[in-house]
């Protein structure tokens, strides 16, 4: 936090204090309630697009369709399977109110009739199979009513008619369907293996129960048909012991073989987290990073231990195994999954929400390669910029020579042609020059100058009174001690807006690097993160969390730096 | 005394002069060294380390699977000799990348393998730009392990990569090998179709339009209305939502863009005709293009996609909104049938149709290790790699939570097999992606393609806009009926084409360039340059008070520059005037045809309307240059948390471009964006309502309050930009808060005891010392302004109905889309010419009112 210091800015301003009691009062009204009502407003208004994109980068696919700012707060959850509470049902469009409270309670008798004769899914608890009916009965009323044919409702014949149709509608298979759908429940489906030279194993048949065993924690398993076996577990409280199970099965790749290990399972938004042993033999291996349990729908968890693929740039969507000692117990011929399911308190789900997206932004692309090479380009073309044009604009602003001004107006012609028409000459200058493939072209342009900026510079430098020069001379300064000692003091302001513009441009800018650049270990995060569009897609939420991953540090690194940049420049040249 | 002192007091003020000056030269020469040491070892850094292994180089890999790594480097394990550098690429097709392939041929480094857009193969194989495949392809041998057979392929996979140079026969060459397929199907809501009593009347079931007719009266049936402002609130069914375009009506019609032999455009033909007559009258039915656009959220598909919302109900779409609708909404119930044509047709014995298009692989025929890439396309294109991709690109879903469906697939073989597999035998999936499969299998033998052409680029730019330009009217007041207006918009747009299409087939130019005789001009030139300095020199030595010393220190400050002028910036400027005086593809030598592309442009209706959209937007400099000053007189002020307030302004304008982009699409999003929610209230509120009721009394109508539809209607797509240039303004503030700074406190202090109040400070103290600065932000602006570019690229490409196709964007299309570099340079010049004259004026201006040197 910055605050300014307010009893030295009054000192800048002596004569606020030499000024009339109404006025003083008067200033204090404006300096401290309008313009901050103002600049409140103003800063509200230039930051809540920002705010919609931070929204965005903490979504996850079960919110993607939702309009919302923000996504919604996970909480504890202790016990699983539990039931899905349905939105409230809404009433159609053009009914009347009293029409409809006479309607509603037909429609739900008739989803009753039908739902009550419906068994439970498998793995129901006890306590809670009247709570899925009535989330199953409400969610098909709604289903129902959004297929109904909306002329019935303006039709003459009465409810009848209404109820008729929708109970034609209502069938039994859909009404399972959504007493399933209703039950958010952790299940374990299959376990595969991959070997390195891309053969892979299903382990187990697939719908057997296999081998998965409970080893601890208040928790059992429940074959639930087809190939799913339902978790069923209770933690009393966000400190309770976790839940442990353990998959046994014969080992069909050795350790050197083993590429990746991916088990199947189907969340229950819980926000639990699993980690995960691995035996294979005599080789045992710890998850380094916990998974979170976060949507209601099937997914897997890819573990794998250290690999080529480390060496690679590709998008990294494993969790990672860590060798650990050689255990005995097995035999070589024997390997295991131990799951680890621990209890996420509130914190550390709502921790786990904020973090999941920038992880996978993290994962996806090769960041601090990336951020190193935009460091780089940044810290070269800063120091290219502020030199370059103080340096160039001195000799436009203050020397006096032949060809100034013809040079001032090429100066100014070459912003006017569109860079598209000097691409690719300027491409075969630096490819003759071998410099194709490394990021030299992009910065070293820099250093020569760049239009805007000497033009900027020479704007302010046009500013400063002629006598600084004079008196510079008549103390015996040469052209370079008066450019460096009365000048660049002078112009410290210009050079800070310059300094924020190239850096802004070369952190952001893409088009040069993906022209010049060919080596994806090259890239800047720029056109990292441009690229991951491609291979993500419609992936909004990663998409909105890479680029706030390079937009924060540029934020951080100004709010930190701008009273250097801004009120440290005050200029004091003429009291000299 | 000076500065000198003040800095180094301590140490340097005894010694006086003599000691200023050692300790600058020292100082001096040591920052100077360690600056040249950085940009040294900086350079030596960058130089490229040399790999034994035989380099293949490719891009845009990620197009077939986010795991293709793993199949590179089982590549690279079978073969020890090759090393394959994947360069991924920034935009999802070649066409919209244009700029880099290009590039990179003309500098004779372009990749040895890339991914193509199938399409597009035509156009650059016809500019001898890619390897033709046949004899590698003729050399196989029979018991090859990775041996491709075209005979697997779906066969109009192979032509559209094929091209032969129209109007001439043979065998035409094969110059990609195609890999992905999509397909256009039609997508239902169902619980929409049944809602509105669209069911079979037997079973009950939903049943989606089959022919032209039915859809037409489903799009009107299905669209519901907001009673109060009669605007739309759930689309039925838009003829260009999802991935239609005028082409695939056109097939349906029984209509072709181009005659056989692809020598004659056929855009006017009477089933092209029927076609857009057919989109024009649903959108007419609907209360117009522009009111039906707003519902579409910008970019195809995403998250948002209103079809995933329900917010429409039937969309013509390719495969991969499959993908995107079970990763996104997988509880939605939706329904995949052969998209209608028209009755007639259906009854005469027409089969439904789809369209496809997809991805080829391609060596670029300068490829270096052109033999190496051909085994690296065998390896890609075999059954085990294919499997191996598809599993593990299904591994990687599954670890998202999403489940994958398999891409269709060239290699009806391989396809077929996984699907098999992964759809119709797996348990898992939905039936209702099964039956969408199934439809897919059964539509894919039956699908058409673009045509060949070595304007293909070209033919469909003038499609987008002949049925943008008819579907919102553009030139309704021209033509009597809308018969008329299509057939004539069909035609001036299939002209355009064909003139491209004729010059082409023409026989070059006689004359090419040789390049060396303007190297020597340009040393000449310098020479004359320098000559005439020293001149200049002489001869005005005593009328302006040159000065030897002062000369030579000038040309040293001046020297980076100097530097860059003459070894960069000069010659590409050079050679950019030459070649606008050119025919000039890029990818073959640049011919001389004196002023055509400067006659060419005065009688192109789309350079004017590209200026006057760009002219437009300069409308937004007083607006930017005004906010961005007041928000810095506001920061420029001590008090407590300004460093917040700087930041909040300040962070727009480093937000991303992509970013940025998607944002503004979603909150100018004219059903669910954040400013049209917050007009609509505003709108509904009492007051307002008052107002309007009273003005439409006074003039005897009804006022309708209706929010705009921002970047989907052509009237209102420039004010959006401009608003979302003006979130940036934060940017500019930098600039202001500079010259704020740079003025002096006596200024003020004096302006103060001459009695000026806050008005009178700002006119007579803050508006002349920030003059030089307002002149330079006008001046940049101006030229900035003109060259807009990123929004059309990135955001809006031009649409709708051209309203953002902006002067850059148009050049830009020529140079690196159409392969037309000569007339984007005789426009870039034009261009030149327009800001110069602005600029000169604003300078000639500035001699009245911008104040330097406050002496």
């Amino acid at each position: 936090m910055t605050v300014p210091d307010v009893r030295h800015a009054t000192s800048v301003l002596p004569l606020h204090y030499q000024r009339p009691l109404r006025s003083r009062l008067w200033r204090l009204v404006v300096d401290h309630w309008v313009i901050h009502l103002t600049l409140i407003t103003l800063a509200g208004l230039f930051v809540l697009p920002f705010l919609w994109m931070i929204g965005m980068s903490l979504k996850t696919d079960d919110e993607a369709t939702n309009t919302a700012l923000f996504p919604s707060v996970p909480t504890f959850c202790g016990v699983s399977p539990y039931v899905v509470e349905p939105a409230a049902i809404e009433r159609p469009a053009g009914v009347s109110a009293a029409r409809w409270n006479g309607i509603l309670p037909q429609l739900t008798q008739v989803v009753e009739a039908s739902m009550s004769k419906l068994p439970l899914p498998l793995g129901t608890p006890s306590d809670s199979g009247e709570k899925l009916y009535r989330a199953a009965e409400t969610e098909a009323i709604t289903r129902g009513l959004s297929r109904l044919d909306a002329r019935l409702w303006t039709r003459a014949d009465g409810d009848g008619t209404v109820v008729a149709a929708f109970r034609d509608g209502v069938t039994n298979a859909e009404l399972s369907a959504l007493l399933a759908d209703r039950l958010s429940r952790l299940e374990l489906s299959g376990v595969q293996i991959r070997s390195l030279t891309g053969h892979v194993v299903q382990v187990g048949e697939p719908g057997q129960a296999g081998e998965w065993k409970v080893l601890a924690g208040d928790a059992d398993l429940v074959p639930i048909g087809g190939n799913g076996l339902m978790l069923r577990y209770r933690f009393a409280n966000p400190s309770s012991a976790p839940v442990v199970v353990r998959y046994d099965f014969d080992a069909t790749v050795t350790p050197e073989e083993l590429h990746r290990l991916i088990v199947s399972y189907v969340g229950d938004a819980s926000w639990n987290r699993i980690n995960a042993e691995v035996q294979l033999g005599e080789q045992r291996y710890v998850s380094e990073q916990s998974t979170y349990v976060a949507e209601s729908r099937g997914a897997s968890i890819i573990f794998q231990p250290p690999t080529f693929q480390d060496q690679t740039l590709e998008p990294r969507n494993w969790v990672a195994l860590r060798p650990t000692e050689r255990a005995a117990g097995l035999g070589p011929t024997r390997a295991s999954v131990t799951l680890t399911l621990s209890p996420s308190s509130t914190v550390r789900a709502v921790y786990g929400k904020l973090e999941r997206n920038y992880a996978r932004a993290f994962k996806s692309v090769p960041f601090w390669t990336y951020l190193l090479n935009s460091v780089e380009l940044v810290v070269l073309q800063l120091g290219g910029a502020l030199f370059s044009s103080a340096f160039v604009g001195y000799a436009f602003a203050r020397l006096n020579w032949p060809g100034r001004s013809v040079a001032m107006g090429i100066l100014l012609a070459t912003m006017m042609l569109p860079g598209q028409v000097t691409m690719i000459p300027s491409f075969l200058i630096w490819r003759s020059l071998g410099w194709y493939n490394t990021l030299t072209p992009l910065w070293i342009v820099a250093w020569l100058g760049n239009s805007f900026f000497i033009f900027l510079m020479v704007q302010h430098m046009r500013t400063i009174p002629r006598e600084l020069d004079e008196a510079a001379k008549i103390d015996g300064m040469s052209a370079l001690q008066t450019w460096w000692y009365v000048i660049v003091p002078q112009v410290k302001p210009t050079l800070a807006a310059i300094a924020i513009m190239t850096f802004m441009g070369a952190w952001n800018d893409f088009m040069g690097p993906l022209i010049m650049l060919r080596d994806q270990a090259k890239f800047p995060l720029s056109l990292g993160l441009f690229s991951m569009r491609l291979d993500s897609g419609d992936d909004w939420s990663l998409i909105m969390a890479g680029n706030l991953l390079m937009t924060l540090p540029v934020v951080l690194i100004f709010f930190l730096f701008q009273r250097y940049f801004i009120e440290g420049v005050t200029v004091t040249g003429m009291k000299g | 005394m000076l500065s000198c002192h003040k800095e180094h007091g301590g140490k340097a003020g005894g010694s006086g002069r003599s000691g200023c000056r050692g300790m600058i030269s020292l100082r001096a020469l040591g920052i100077l060294a360690v600056v040249a040491i950085i940009l040294v070892v900086a350079i030596m850094w960058q130089t490229v380390r040399r790999d034994p292994r035989k380099q293949i180089v490719v891009w845009n890999m990620g197009l077939m699977g986010s795991e293709i790594g793993l199949a590179l480097h089982e590549f690279e394990r079978q073969h020890p000799e090759y090393h394959v550098v994947n360069s991924s690429s920034v935009a999802p097709n070649t066409t919209a990348d244009g700029q880099r392939l290009l590039t990179a041929i003309a500098g004779q480094v372009p990749p040895d393998l890339m991914v193509f857009d199938r399409f597009a193969i035509a156009e650059w194989a016809a500019r001898n730009a890619l390897t033709d495949l046949t004899p590698l392809l003729d050399g196989q041998r029979g018991d090859q392990p990775n041996r491709i057979d075209l005979g697997d392929y779906y066969p109009w996979t192979i032509d559209e990569g094929s091209y032969r140079k129209p109007g001439t026969s043979g065998r035409p060459g094969i110059y990609g090998i195609p890999v992905t397929v999509d397909c256009r199907l039609l997508f239902s809501n169902t619980d929409h179709l049944r809602q509105a009593g669209m069911v079979d009347p037997l079973t009950g079931e939903p049943q989606a339009p089959r022919t032209w007719e039915e859809l037409r009266a489903a799009a009107n049936k299905l669209t519901l209305r907001n009673p109060t402002t009669g605007g739309i609130s759930r689309l039925g069914f838009a003829p260009n939502y999802g991935n239609s375009w005028l082409y695939m009506y056109s097939w349906q019609a029984g209509g072709t863009f181009l005659t056989a032999d692809g020598t004659r455009v056929t855009l006017d033909s009477p089933e092209v005709r029927r076609a857009l007559r057919f989109m024009v009258d649903i959108y007419d039915d609907l209360g117009g293009a522009a009111k039906v656009n707003a519902f579409q959220s910008g970019f195809q598909g995403g998250r948002l996609d209103p079809f995933l919302t329900g917010q429409v109900s039937l969309k013509i779409d390719s495969t991969w909104a499959l993908q995107q609708m079970i990763n996104w909404n997988p509880r939605m119930d939706f329904l995949c049938t052969p998209a209608p044509i028209p009755a007639d047709r259906l009854a005469a014995g027409d089969k439904p149709i789809t369209w496809a298009g997809g991805f080829s692989l391609i060596i670029p025929a300068t490829a270096q290790q052109s033999e190496g890439a051909f085994k690296l396309m065998q390896f890609l294109v075999s059954r085990n790699t294919y499997r191996f991709i598809q599993q593990a690109n299904r591994e990687s879903m599954a670890a998202e939570g999403r489940l994958y469906l398999p891409e269709p697939q060239a290699n009806r073989k391989l396809f077929e097999e996984i699907e098999k597999e992964w759809v119709t035998g797996d348990p898992t999936v939905p039936p209702r992606v099964k039956q969408a499969y199934a439809v897919i299998r059964e539509m894919l033998p039956n699908a058409r393609v673009r045509p060949p052409s070595p304007i293909g680029q070209v033919l469909w730019n003038q499609q987008v806009r002949a049925m943008d330009t008819a579907i919102n009217h553009k030139f309704a007041g021209r033509y009597p009926n809308k018969d008329d207006e299509v057939k004539n918009t069909l035609a001036m747009m299939g002209e355009a084409a064909q003139t491209q299409l004729d010059t082409f087939l023409q026989p070059p130019p006689p004359n090419e360039v040789t390049w060396g005789w303007y190297l020597w001009g340009y040393a000449a030139l310098l020479v004359a340059a320098a000559v005439a300095m020293v001149v200049a020199y002489r001869r005005n030595r005593r009328s302006h008070g040159y000065r030897a010393g002062e000369v030579g220190s000038a040309l040293m400050f001046a020297g980076p520059w100097f530097l860059g002028l003459i070894f960069l910036t000069g010659g590409p400027i050079l050679f950019s005037v030459v070649t606008s005086f050119t025919r000039y593809d890029v990818l073959s030598p640049a011919r001389y045809v004196g002023l055509e592309n400067y006659h060419r442009i005065l009688t192109d209706d789309v350079f004017y309307t590209s200026l006057a959209n760009t002219a437009f937007m300069v409308m937004r400099l007083p607006l930017l240059m005004g906010l961005g000053l007041l928000i810095a007189m506001l920061l420029n002020r001590p008090i407590r948390g300004m460093g917040i307030y700087r930041t909040a302004f300040f962070v727009p304008s480093i937000v991303p471009v992509v970013a940025a982009s998607l944002l503004w699409v979603m909150l100018l999003n004219p059903s669910y964006g954040a400013i049209n929610t917050f007009l609509a209230w505003i709108f509904a509120l009492p007051p307002v309502q008052w107002v309007a009721g009273g003005v439409g009394w006074m003039f005897g109508t009804k006022v309708l309050l209706e929010p705009p539809s921002w970047l989907q209607d052509p009237a209102w797509s420039k004010p959006s930009l401009v608003l979302m240039s003006l979130w940036g303004a934060g940017g500019g503030m930098i600039i202001w808060l500079a010259g704020l700074q740079s003025i002096p406190r006596q200024l003020y202090e004096s302006a103060e005891i001459d009695g000026a109040g806050v008005w009178g400070r700002f006119r007579h103290v803050t508006l002349p010392m920030l003059s030089p600065y307002i002149l330079f932000n006008a001046v940049v602006g101006v030229i900035g302004t003109m060259q807009i570019f990123a929004e059309a690229y990135v955001m809006t490409s031009g649409g709708p109905a051209d309203s953002t196709l902006f002067y850059a964007y148009y050049l830009f299309r020529n140079a690196f889309q159409y392969f037309r570099m000569g007339y984007a340079s005789a426009l870039a010049w034009i261009l030149f010419l327009i800001v110069l004259a602005l600029t000169l004026f604003q300078l000639w201006a500035s001699k009245r009112w911008v104040h330097y040197d406050r002496t």
